[in-house]
């Protein structure tokens, strides 16, 4: 896949990399099962810090789009489809909105309940 | 091409072909030279350093020298003749065909001068001459130098990225090669009975030596099955994801063209890893993949399922590197 980064942004570079991780597993270009590349392979290659792209390995692991495996890198997760990717994209959006308002993450998560199914 | 450079191209084609008769007539004038004195019967047969344990008339010895160089040439007259054959495969042919050859020549000489040196064939120790194989290995390459080069066709990607100031980009895919999956294990299971038959038949002294040279080969089949393909600010690289060996790079800065193309294994001397003199390939089959033409005139072709981005990509940062013509 083709990974993009500008360091010029306003956004974290870490962030620009998980954002297109997603967009590619969502588009079909990544493959549930496939490899990423390296960290230290794909920092070498975008001339960013490894540390930015494990932070963002990182973010797409506690999002359950990718497993990292010991020893072995990182994997896009069998069950990464691209509704899964959508809703953790919806839900990272209302954190962000409702923190913005001042919201806790305790009201965030009874403003979810409450939207549920009675 | 010019009417002029058409006649030099075929003056170097009948060259190299007879080029490739030279061994089978050197065989057939050194019969003719030496006819009256040759012993009846030929060492022809060697089991490690020391002397001869088999021998042939030598009427015999040469109907199998004259074959061996004689269809040798044949064959790669007919294909380096053939209307339509690229000049890739003429020149692979004629190498191969030249080494047939020049063996077949060597083998003649060596052992009926050494046989009328010595007068009785089980007594000729081959020694330091077995060395001349190599010198016959290399006649080869007179055919392949004499057919003419082949003219490279490249074609540059015309699609480019459109990066911002300040971006950076990099494409990276790991390929699995299952052609090397299936055939290591098809030699896998081809050894097993080899040495089932070798136990089962008391020979266990080829056993531990087919194990050893079936293992390495297995490696390097392993280590081709699955690698990574990184294209970035330097250049193109392809390594083995399981040993992390570089099997092939190709620096930005030497990279001339870039083009995404449809590969045949029929045009880069067939599937697997492929070198050949000025070209270098890993086809997995027939499709699309991307050919880097060097400024060296080199080109190194790799099938890959999209090969559109990472040549653009390729191409983006090649003409980034480069002096802008006012």
């Amino acid at each position: 896949m083709l990974f993009r980064v500008d360091a010029s942004s306003s956004v974290s570079l870490a962030h620009q990399i998980s954002t297109q991780v997603r967009a590619s597993v969502t588009s079909g270009d990544l493959a549930p099962g496939e490899r990423l590349p390296p960290a230290r392979d794909l920092a070498q290659a975008l001339r960013v810090n490894m540390h930015t792209v494990l932070r963002a390995y990182a973010e797409l692991r506690d999002e359950g789009v990718i497993e990292m495996r010991q020893g072995r890198g990182a994997f896009v997760r069998q069950d990464a489809s691209p509704g899964l990717i959508r809703v953790t994209e919806l839900a990272a959006q209302l954190v962000h909105e409702a923190q913005k308002l001042g919201m806790t993450q305790l009201e965030i998560a009874q403003l979810i309940t409450k939207a549920g199914p009675a | 091409m010019t009417n002029a450079t058409s006649v030099h191209q075929s003056g170097r084609i009948a060259a190299a072909v007879v080029s490739l008769f030279a061994p089978a007539a050197v065989v057939l004038i050194s019969f003719f030279l030496w006819r009256d004195t040759l012993p009846p019967a030929i060492a022809s047969h060697w089991s490690g350093f020391g002397a001869a344990d088999d021998a042939m008339p030598p009427g015999v010895f040469l109907a199998v020298s004259l074959g061996m160089t004689g269809i040798a040439a044949i064959a790669g007259a007919i294909v380096a003749l053939w209307p339509g054959v690229n000049a890739s495969t003429r020149r692979a042919v004629l190498l191969v065909a030249g080494i047939i050859a020049g063996m077949g020549a060597q083998t003649w000489l060596t052992s009926t001068l050494l046989t009328m040196q010595a007068g009785d064939p089980y007594d000729v120790v081959l020694g330091w001459w077995s060395l001349l194989s190599v010198i016959a290995l290399a006649y080869g390459l007179v055919p392949f130098y004499l057919s003419p080069k082949p003219i490279l066709v490249a074609r540059d990607v015309p699609s480019r990225l459109d990066f911002a100031p300040g971006e950076n980009g990099a494409w990276s895919r790991t390929v699995t090669a299952y052609l090397f999956v299936w055939i290591a294990v098809a030699l896998v299971a081809l050894e097993g009975i080899l040495i089932g038959v070798s136990l089962a038949n008391g020979d266990t002294s080829t056993v531990l030596f087919a194990l050893v040279v079936m293992a390495i080969v297995i490696v390097i089949l392993v280590s081709f099955s699955r690698f990574r393909v990184t294209a970035d600010w330097r250049g193109l690289r392809v390594v083995s994801s399981l040993f992390r060996v570089p099997i092939k790079r190709i620096r930005l800065e030497d990279i001339e063209m870039v083009e995404a193309g449809e590969l045949r294994p029929t045009e880069w001397g067939g599937w697997g890893y492929r070198l050949m003199p000025g070209r270098s390939a890993l086809i997995l089959r027939k499709g699309p993949g991307l050919i880097v033409t060097t400024r060296n005139q080199k080109q190194f072709a790799l099938t890959l399922d999209d090969p559109g981005v990472p040549a653009a990509l390729l191409a983006t940062l090649r003409d980034d590197t480069r002096p802008k013509v006012a």
